[in-house]
């Protein structure tokens, strides 16, 4: 069985560009498969290449090499109509919540630039403050700035961005680790939610272990560009076979249990 | 943290004309409500051939002038011709001339610097390219060179002096629209299908407003300042279309019969170009990022 | 490691074998309509003492922290209550007398190490730039210093390391650099900023070690800013949750995490517990009252689910144990 997205030999070099400029290996044949509704977490520390994973598989940044397909269209292809494919296929919502809006855009605007994409222009005033019920926000919100917000009402408010063109896929790079410790789990509830109710997968990007576990089906754990452990949460983090791997369980500050 | 919302880094002063950031808000509105509304009328009296008499008539019996004789608010010149109307048509010329040049620099500056920031490596090394060798071709010879080719006029400073100015803008453009891809908001867009002159429009170009209207005002002043010079070496404005520049190359000559032409022009430039001036510091001061906290 | 809280705790922590005491402190935003950020605040530390101030995003820990060495930034000034470092008063001090008391007796590393590092400077010019202007040592003699002090924190080769720029060392040994100028004059006290919140885990991990066994071997109390539960266990003695500029519950880092009192410390620990796979994270809902927007009453009231009509009115600190101390009206009764 293919999954929804398949990772193939991927592999990314920065720095190339100049004649005698080093090359830098971010990401080092990095090859998995997601399958379509599941929850895929990539693990890793900063400088372990998910962020740049996450970039290609967004087509944000070019790979040096391997191939990515995605509900299987190549992700490199150059047919429009399957670009626009990929485009309605595959979002994300970033780690920022402050930088990862135009500040100078009201909330009905920012939804709405993506479901006037799918969406007959009539229509989408009453698309978005769907979108906003969706993600559990008073439609109302719609005529607010961002920076109007809290940090978690922005991270729903670019879920709410992110599903405005029914996506398949959706790529969550680090969405609560900005955010503080009580209003994290929300997000990631309605993560979970919306993953379940509108059948999404779902490419959960984090460096927290037990964010990972509780949250994926599978993981994979990423360091310096290549994938060193991969499996079931359960399983690696209850007995991690990679040194590596270790290290990170061992270095998660943990509170005692009463 | 704070927040970079204009992520702009406005140019310093660009000539030292311009008033003191202490000076009183009354003094600049004052200021540039003569300028504008002298400016206005300048252009009103050009562009109505019935009343070019008021400053083409010439009165040999009265010459030189002092001010406020014979309905002469201003005095006259060495034909007898009125210098307040003279000048204001001047006036009329210079904002016409400082106005399209911004204009037409903005604009020129914002697709370049977008194109060269945004749409790839060709368009980033062609617009640079670009870039260089027009920033290093002095508005004079491109000046004289064009008067060569069409003949002196209006249009021909506006074009001398616009295709010399928007290179240093369009670099700025550049800079800050290198910055601003970077932000998420943009990834985010592009991840939707959101084409990328869809994103420049929506996203660069209000983030660019404040950059750009500062860099309008001294596009202004600038422009004025040279207006003048290039008419002063007359390779502006013809006669018998008064300019700032030719009447005091004009009252140069005659200066030591009478001062007033040099010092009425002089203090309609100097007016002027402050003015400009003094608004773009103000909208800088407004919009410096150092200044800037999350709102 | 808890051995001197209970001599320190009790009676509001009135003894003197502390090094530093910050009494009823009111921090406001300076000018006629004053805002006040932090409320009443008492904390005591003991020498060699770890004591971690927990709070989330306008908590005030920071600048409570930042009051300690009298760095409030400008537009906040301390309202009311006094704070006290091994015998010098620090509100109302003149610049100069804290200029002396920063280093050598209370340092700080922050969050950013960049922000107290200048990168024009070699990191030699720097660290025998602070140990010059608080002893008189040679150039030599402070260097010799800044080489041992660096060999503390574990930066490799530190004789050679030492004449490198800021920039020049990664994120995580930037930050031992900047411990290292913290420590350098061998303080009494270290005010620990979140200075790991940057730091990858794993980077994060051997930094915590790192300051933990320096404060053993320097004999030195820190106190943690951190709004990480998990990194607050690890580290600290003792631990006040700081919600909406107060204390809201102060207890020694076992008894907080065995017997969570006040509703806001039950939800930041249920938000940071790690579950099962498909069970639901843990949050607290509503938002953070901005300053000025806490109201007469428990300032938690508004997100805690066992708020009732006593809860209009702000609750004093309430002692559970010696030691343990919370502000909630309602387990108060509950407790009897």
């Amino acid at each position: 069985m293919t999954g929804i997205v398949e990772v193939q030999a991927l592999t990314k070099d920065y720095g190339a560009a100049r004649r005698g400029a080093t090359l830098t290996r971010a990401v080092d044949d990095v090859s998995f498969s997601v399958t379509a509704g599941q929850c895929f977490g990539i693990v890793g520390e900063s400088g372990s290449g998910k962020t740049t994973v996450a970039k290609m598989l967004l087509g944000l940044v070019r790979p040096t090499s391997g191939s990515i397909r995605i509900d299987g269209i190549d992700r490199q292809t150059t047919d429009r109509a399957h670009r626009s494919t990929l485009h309605r296929t595959i979002q994300v919502v970033f780690q920022d919540p402050y930088s990862s809006m135009n500040p100078r855009l009201r909330i009905s605007r920012i939804v709405g630039e993506g479901a006037s994409r799918v969406h007959p222009r009539a229509e989408v005033p009453h698309e978005v403050a769907r979108l906003l019920e969706i993600v559990g926000l008073p439609s109302a919100y719609g005529s607010l700035y961002p920076h109007q917000l809290s940090g978690g009402q922005r991270q729903r408010v670019a879920i709410a961005r992110a599903l405005s063109v029914n996506p398949r896929v959706l790529v969550a790079d680090e969405p609560v680790s900005a955010l503080d410790v009580s209003m994290r789990g929300q997000v990631l509830n309605l993560l979970r939610e919306l993953q379940q109710t509108l059948d999404l997968t779902c490419l959960f990007i984090s460096h927290d272990l037990h964010v990972v576990r509780q949250l994926c089906d599978e993981i994979v754990v990423m360091q310096r560009g290549a994938v060193v452990e991969r499996g079931d949460p359960e399983r690696v983090l209850a007995a991690p076979a990679h040194p590596y791997t270790q290290r990170l369980l061992e270095s998660v500050p943990t509170m005692p249990t009463p | 943290m704070s927040e970079r919302v204009a992520d702009v880094s406005l140019p310093r002063r660009a000539t030292r004309m311009s008033l003191s950031s202490r000076a009183p808000k009354a003094l600049l509105w004052l200021f540039g409500a003569a300028v504008l509304l002298g400016g206005l009328t300048g252009v009103v009296v050009l562009l109505t051939p019935s009343l070019h008499h008021l400053y083409e008539r010439q009165d040999l019996t009265a010459t030189f002038q002092g001010p406020m004789t014979d309905g002469h608010l201003l005095g006259t010149d060495n034909l007898g011709r009125d210098l307040f109307w003279r000048s204001l048509a001047g006036l009329g010329v210079s904002l016409v001339v400082g106005v399209g040049v911004a204009v037409i620099s903005l604009a020129v500056g914002l697709v370049i610097g977008i194109l060269a920031g945004f749409f790839g490596k060709v368009a980033d090394v062609t617009a640079t390219v670009v870039v260089d060798v027009t920033w290093a071709f002095p508005a004079i010879l491109l000046a004289i060179v064009l008067t060569g080719a069409r003949g002196p006029g209006l249009v021909t400073v506006v074009m001398a002096l616009a295709l010399t100015s928007w290179a240093g803008f369009a670099r700025l453009v550049r800079g800050e629209v290198l910055a601003l891809r970077e932000r998420e908001f943009v990834s985010a867009a592009l991840v939707l299908g959101v084409s990328k002159v869809r994103v420049s429009v929506r996203h660069f170009l209000p983030a660019l407003l404040p950059l750009s209207l500062v860099m309008g005002a001294f596009f202004v002043s600038t422009s004025v300042a040279a207006e003048a010079g290039l008419s002063f070496l007359g390779l502006g404005t013809q006669p018998p279309t008064p300019s700032l520049g030719s009447i005091l190359a004009d009252g140069r000559l005659y200066l030591p019969v009478s001062p007033w032409p040099i010092i009425v022009a002089g203090s309609f430039l100097a007016a002027t170009v402050t003015f400009f001036n003094t608004v773009g510091d103000r909208l800088r001061d407004t919009w410096d990022p150092r200044e800037v906290t999350r709102p | 490691m808890t051995p001197t809280t209970a001599s320190t705790t009790d009676d509001r922590g009135r003894t003197s074998s502390s090094v530093l005491s910050i009494r009823n402190l009111t921090i406001a935003t300076s000018g006629r309509r004053s805002t006040e950020v932090v409320s009443d605040v008492d904390l005591t530390v003991a020498p060699g003492e770890a004591v971690a101030i927990v709070g989330e995003s306008g908590s005030g820990k920071s600048v409570t922290a930042l009051s300690c060495l009298g760095l409030l930034p400008d537009g906040l000034v301390v309202a009311d209550g006094s704070i006290d470092v091994l015998g010098t008063t620090v509100v109302g001090a003149r610049e100069s007398a804290l200029r002396k008391i920063r280093g050598r007796d209370i340092a700080m590393v922050f969050q950013d190490p960049m922000t107290s590092l200048d990168p024009c400077y070699t990191v030699e010019s720097q660290l025998v730039e602070s140990v010059r202007a608080h002893r008189q040592l040679s150039k030599a003699e402070a260097r010799r210093l800044a080489v041992e002090m660096l060999d503390m924190v574990e930066i490799p080769r530190a004789a050679e390391r030492i004449s490198d720029y800021p920039h020049e060392f990664s994120g995580g040994m930037r930050q031992r650099v900047m411990i290292a100028g913290a420590l350098i004059l061998r303080p009494r006290i270290l005010v620990a900023d979140e200075p790991t919140t940057a730091l990858d885990v794993t980077t994060q991990a051997s930094i915590l070690r790192l300051v933990d066994s320096l404060r053993r071997e320097l004999g030195m109390a820190v106190v943690w800013i951190s709004h990480d539960l998990g990194v607050v266990a690890e580290v600290a003695d003792r631990v006040a949750v700081m919600y909406a500029g107060e204390i809201v519950e102060s207890a020694t880092t076992s008894d907080l995490f065995a017997a969570p009192t006040h509703p806001y410390t039950r939800g930041l620990i249920d938000s940071a517990t790690s579950r099962p796979r498909g069970e639901p994270f843990g949050y607290i809902g509503g938002k953070v009252p901005a300053p000025g927007e806490w109201g007469r009453g428990c300032r938690f009231a508004a997100r805690c689910a066992r708020a009732t009509e006593i809860c209009a009115e702000h609750p004093p600190l309430f002692s559970l144990d010696p030691g343990h101390t919370h502000r909630c009206v309602v387990e108060a009764e509950a407790a009897g």
